[in-house]
C-alpha cells in the first residue's frame, strides 16, 4: 500500500489512474473507489488523456465505485461512522476489490474517508485494517492524501505513512513565475530508491518525469 | 375561506358550549385513554370542517384507505379531505431503506448493487418526519382545518420537547392563518411533565374516556381546560351511534 500524499492540483488522481491504466494493459484489472467525485465525473475527466479508453471500464478492466453510493446502500449515512460500521465499511470494500479481481486499487481520497470516521483514533483503525484487508487480497494500492504545504508533513492522522509501506508526495513548487509540479518518493519499504525530487508533467499521453534541475529561486507554493 | 361560524368539532351540544369562547385560530389537544374514541373524534372533527375550509387529516396510526373507511362508515365523505400519512412515509423513507440495508449487509454489496446507481439518488441525510409535517404546514396560507392523529408515534421517535415545539407550530400557524387544528394524544404515551405541556399549549384541552358500566363502557368527554375560561370546564357524558359523537340526553 502506497501513499500518494500532496496538495490540490498536484496531480495525485491523475498519477492513481495511470498507475490502474498501464495495470489494465498488463491484465491487472483496477478498482477505482472514488469519494469525492462523482464516477461519470470521472469518466469526464479521464476522457481528455488518450491513454485512457472508456473501454477499460466497459470491458470491466477498471472498475469505478461511488464510495457514496457504497455509503447509502450499507446504511452509512450518518455524518459520522460508528466503530462497528467502519468494520463493515473495510468488509465492504474487501468485498469488491475480491469480486471485481482486482490486483490494483485506488482509494482517492483517504483524506474523505477519514472525515466520515471523525476521530482520529477510529481513522488509524480504519487505514490499518484497511490495510490488512489489501495485504490479504495481495493487491497493490494507491491510497491518496490530501496533505497541506507542510513540509515533512505527509499524512493527516499521523500513522498512513507508518503503515503503508511507500509514501509518494506531491508538490506544487513556484520557479520564476511558473509553477511546477514535483515528484519526490519518501519512503519505499524493501527498495532502494531515489529521494531526489522529479518535475512531472501531466500530458495527454501520461506522466512524464523530468529530474528537477537545481538553480533559479525556489518557493514552495 | 372559513366563514367563521362552521362546527368545530361536529358535536352540536359541545361546539355550541365552546365555540363563543375559543380564538378564531386555535388548537385543541385530545388526550384520550384506549378504546375511548380519539380516532373518531379527530374524524368527526375534520368532517365538521368540511366545506367551509381546506381540511387536512394526518394520520400516524392507520393506512390511509383505513382512516377513508373509517369516515365512510360513520356517512362522513373523505374525498375533500386531503390525507397525509406521516408513518406510511417513515416506513417507505426509513423502514424499507432499513430493510434493505440489513439485507445487503447480510449478503455483501455486490458491484451490480452499484453499476446502474447514480450519487443524485443517494438519499440526503436521515429522513425527518418533522421537517416533512412542517414543510406541508408552512405551505398553508389561508385558513384551514388540520389534524394530526396521534402524536403517539411521533413521540416514539422523537424527544417529547421536539414534538411539544412541533405543536406549538401548529398553534402558531392556526393563529396566524385563522386554522383549527386538533392533535390526538394516548394518556398512557404521556408522562405528568409532557402532558401538562401539551395542555399548555392548547386553547382547548379534552379528555376522552371510556369507563366500564356494567356490561359497557361508558364514554365522557372532558373540557379539562378552555383557554381564559376556566368556568367552562365541564364533563360530558357521550353516545355513540353511525354518525359519530353525540352527548348524551
Amino acid at each position: 500500500m502506497v501513499l500518494v500524499a500532496g496538495g490540490v492540483g498536484t496531480g495525485k488522481t491523475t498519477l492513481c489512474l495511470e498507475f490502474l491504466v498501464r495495470g489494465a494493459e498488463r491484465g491487472e484489472k483496477g478498482l477505482f473507489i472514488s469519494v469525492t467525485e462523482a464516477s461519470a465525473k470521472l469518466m469526464q475527466n479521464f476522457s481528455t488523456f488518450e491513454f485512457f479508453h472508456t473501454d477499460l471500464v466497459n470491458n470491466n478492466l477498471v472498475t469505478i465505485v461511488d464510495l457514496p453510493i457504497v455509503y447509502d446502500r450499507l446504511g452509512l449515512n450518518r455524518e459520522e461512522l460508528k466503530p462497528g460500521e467502519v468494520d463493515i465499511l473495510v468488509r465492504t470494500i474487501q468485498d469488491l476489490v475480491r469480486e471485481s479481481g482486482a490486483r490494483r486499487v485506488v482509494v482517492d481520497s483517504l483524506t474523505s474517508v477519514g472525515f466520515r470516521v471523525r476521530s482520529e483514533e477510529k481513522a488509524r483503525d480504519f487505514i490499518l485494517k484497511l490495510a490488512q484487508a489489501f495485504s490479504e487480497l495481495g493487491t497493490t494500492s494507491l491510497m491518496v492524501a490530501e496533505v497541506g504545504a507542510v513540509p515533512g508533513v505527509h499524512s493527516l492522522y499521523g500513522v498512513e505513512e507508518a503503515i503503508v509501506d511507500g509514501v509518494v508526495m506531491l508538490s506544487n513548487v513556484r520557479r520564476r513565475g511558473d509553477m511546477l509540479r514535483v515528484l519526490q518518493i519518501i519512503k519505499m519499504r524493501g527498495t532502494v530508491h531515489s529521494r531526489a525530487q522529479y518535475v512531472i508533467e501531466l500530458t495527454p499521453i501520461g506522466l512524464l518525469m523530468a529530474p528537477f534541475l537545481k538553480g533559479g529561486r525556489l518557493e514552495t507554493a | 375561506m372559513t366563514t367563521g361560524d362552521e362546527p368545530l368539532m361536529g358535536i352540536p351540544d359541545i361546539d355550541a358550549a365552546l365555540s363563543p369562547y375559543l380564538p378564531p385560530g386555535c388548537l385543541i389537544v385530545v388526550i384520550g385513554t384506549p378504546g375511548s374514541g380519539s380516532h373518531l373524534l379527530a374524524k368527526q372533527f375534520a368532517q365538521a370542517g368540511v366545506g367551509s375550509t381546506p381540511v387536512f387529516y394526518y394520520t400516524t396510526a392507520e393506512r390511509t384507505i383505513d382512516s377513508q373507511d373509517a369516515f365512510r362508515s360513520f356517512h362522513w365523505d373523505p374525498e375533500p379531505i386531503r390525507f397525509g400519512n406521516l408513518s406510511d412515509d417513515y416506513y417507505q423513507r426509513v423502514l424499507e431503506p432499513q430493510l434493505e440495508v440489513s439485507r445487503i449487509r447480510e449478503r455483501g454489496l455486490r458491484l451490480d448493487d452499484l453499476r446502474n446507481a447514480r450519487r443524485a439518488e443517494v438519499s440526503v441525510g436521515p429522513y425527518s418526519l418533522v421537517n416533512r409535517f412542517l414543510n406541508d404546514l408552512a405551505g398553508l396560507d389561508a385558513p384551514f382545518r388540520l389534524v394530526l392523529d396521534s402524536l403517539d408515534f411521533l413521540l416514539e421517535l422523537l424527544e417529547v420537547s421536539e414534538v411539544v415545539n412541533l405543536v406549538r407550530q401548529i398553534r402558531s400557524r392556526t393563529q396566524l392563518l385563522g386554522g383549527k387544528a386538533m392533535v390526538t394524544v394516548q394518556q398512557a404515551s404521556l408522562d405528568n411533565k409532557s402532558s401538562a405541556m401539551l395542555e399548555d399549549v392548547a386553547d382547548l384541552g379534552i379528555t376522552l374516556r371510556s369507563d366500564p358500566n356494567g356490561a359497557t363502557f361508558e364514554h365522557t368527554l372532558e373540557v379539562r381546560k378552555l383557554r381564559n375560561h376556566p368556568e367552562r370546564t365541564q364533563i360530558r357524558r357521550l353516545t355513540i351511534d353511525d354518525t359519530g359523537f353525540h352527548v348524551a340526553p
